[in-house]
């Protein structure tokens, strides 16, 4: 919730209405508008820090490829040939994470924060109504699910990713991910298949429909 | 366990039926196999009840604000273009730009590479700068002698040593009976036109001291700047 009002107060201190014009703002960041630049990452950060913390599964790098992410975007504006900029952004953030996939293999780290279990960090829109039993049983199905997209490889994490969580074509994926529509689907249903099966190991959790038939 | 009565429904087929990705056949028979087969109408619903379960997953929220301030984008903030800032932009002076992009790239790269570049300046100019004092240079008077003394030595003895080394020197096919004093004459302007540095009482020097030191702060920059690139890849 902090993270809403924060946003919220920012877009108010920077003047961004709250329905405003993207093909505008657009325009006017190409032109190289600082603000109106920003208002375009108040808009997209939170997509794009999901996107990152879900292929990267890491809190601090999955921010410093979010915003290495937006420096790239402001300076490469220009090469901006149009179209849909939520894709172009989202393809660079995957890109970067990539990035920082590959440069974690080379030079493997151990990261102290691993070791320490984070319960206050809660990266979700906190809902304060309803029943607390549905609401912990909510918690742990979603807990479930994070878990089963970690065991996933992270092309694969991230076709699902783009597809499921955030509602991205096949096209779409196919042109961030730069890949053929094929392996998307082929991606996505590898992956599909996993987190069932991972989904599976917990039957307590999970809802009727998992029952054997 | 028994096989299925539809071999050809995969996950695959299911996983495009549910986003509508199949043609209008693969529809049809993905429904007709739902309708007969038990374990493929399982299939489905759990793939279908998966997929709904992640697209509940909410989207996150960024733990701070990434918004972009003039620094971080390390130019000024540029304003919004207009045909008015169009038309009363004036281009840099060439050594102005020169400057400029001479700055951006200074300050872009790594600091170990610029740590091991100005290091092996440093060298270089350290190598450069210390052979010029603390070692003079040894054959000057030898240099400066008249050309005359060299073609043409008073005392025997040198002039016997002098035909030995020419002999030495020259090759026997051109000249079979040397006469010393033609040959001395030949070789005197040959000798004179070398620079001080090259002789050393009388003997050529390889290399002089200042080439050395070019040479070793060269081999320098090439060792800091290989070391620079090799840590920039560890730390990276």
């Amino acid at each position: 919730m902090q993270g809403l009002e924060t946003g919220q107060s920012e877009r108010a201190r920077l003047g961004v209405a709250p329905s405003f014009d993207e093909s505008q703002t657009l325009e006017r960041a190409a032109a190289g508008d600082l603000a109106a630049f920003n208002q375009l990452v108040l808009l997209y950060q939170n997509l794009a820090y999901s996107v990152a913390y879900r292929t990267l599964l890491d809190e601090a790098a999955a921010a410093d490829v979010v915003q290495e992410s937006f420096l790239k975007v402001y300076r490469a504006f220009s090469t901006f040939q149009g179209g849909s900029f939520k894709s172009w952004l989202t393809r660079i953030v995957a890109n970067s994470c990539y990035d920082w996939l590959r440069a974690r293999k080379r030079h493997p780290t151990a990261n102290l924060d691993d070791l320490i279990e984070n319960d206050e960090y809660a990266p979700y829109f906190e809902d304060g109504s309803g029943d607390p039993q549905a609401q912990v049983e909510q918690a742990e199905l979603r807990d479930l699910l994070e878990r089963a997209l970690a065991a996933l490889p992270a092309d694969q994490r991230l076709a699902i990713t783009l597809c499921d969580v955030h509602g991205y074509s096949y096209e779409e994926i196919a042109e961030i991910a730069d890949i053929p529509i094929g392996t998307v689907k082929s991606r996505i249903n590898r992956a599909r298949s996993r987190v069932r099966a991972f989904l599976l190991r917990f039957p307590e959790l999970l809802p009727a429909t998992f029952r054997p038939y | 366990m028994p096989t299925s009565r539809f071999p050809e429904i995969s996950d695959e087929l299911l996983s495009a039926y549910i986003d509508h990705a199949v043609s209008e056949a693969e529809r049809r028979l993905v429904e007709e196999a739902v309708q007969q087969d038990v374990r493929v109408a399982w299939r489905l619903g759990t793939l279908t009840e998966t997929v709904q379960l992640l697209r509940s997953l909410p989207l996150l929220t960024a733990p701070r604000s990434f918004v972009l301030t003039p620094e971080q984008t390390s130019q000024p903030v540029r304003p919004a273009a207009t045909t008015e800032d169009a038309s009363s932009h004036q281009p840099l002076p060439r050594w102005k730009s020169w400057l400029e992009g001479w700055r951006r790239f200074w300050q872009g790269g790594s600091p170990l590479w610029r740590g091991a570049l100005a290091g092996s300046m440093a060298l270089w100019l350290l190598t450069l700068v210390v052979p010029a004092f603390g070692f003079p240079a040894r054959s000057l008077h030898v240099a400066s002698l008249p050309a005359g003394e060299l073609a043409a030595p008073s005392d025997p003895a040198q002039r016997t040593l002098a035909a030995e080394s020419e002999a030495m020197l020259a090759p026997q096919a051109l000249d079979p009976a040397p006469d010393l004093g033609r040959a001395a004459a030949k070789s005197a302007p040959l000798v004179a036109e070398l620079p001080p540095a090259l002789l050393l009482d009388g003997e050529a020097q390889p290399f002089p001291g200042w080439l050395a030191g070019v040479q070793g702060g060269l081999a320098g920059a090439v060792l800091l700047s290989a070391l620079g690139w090799w840590r920039s890849r560890r730390s990276a």
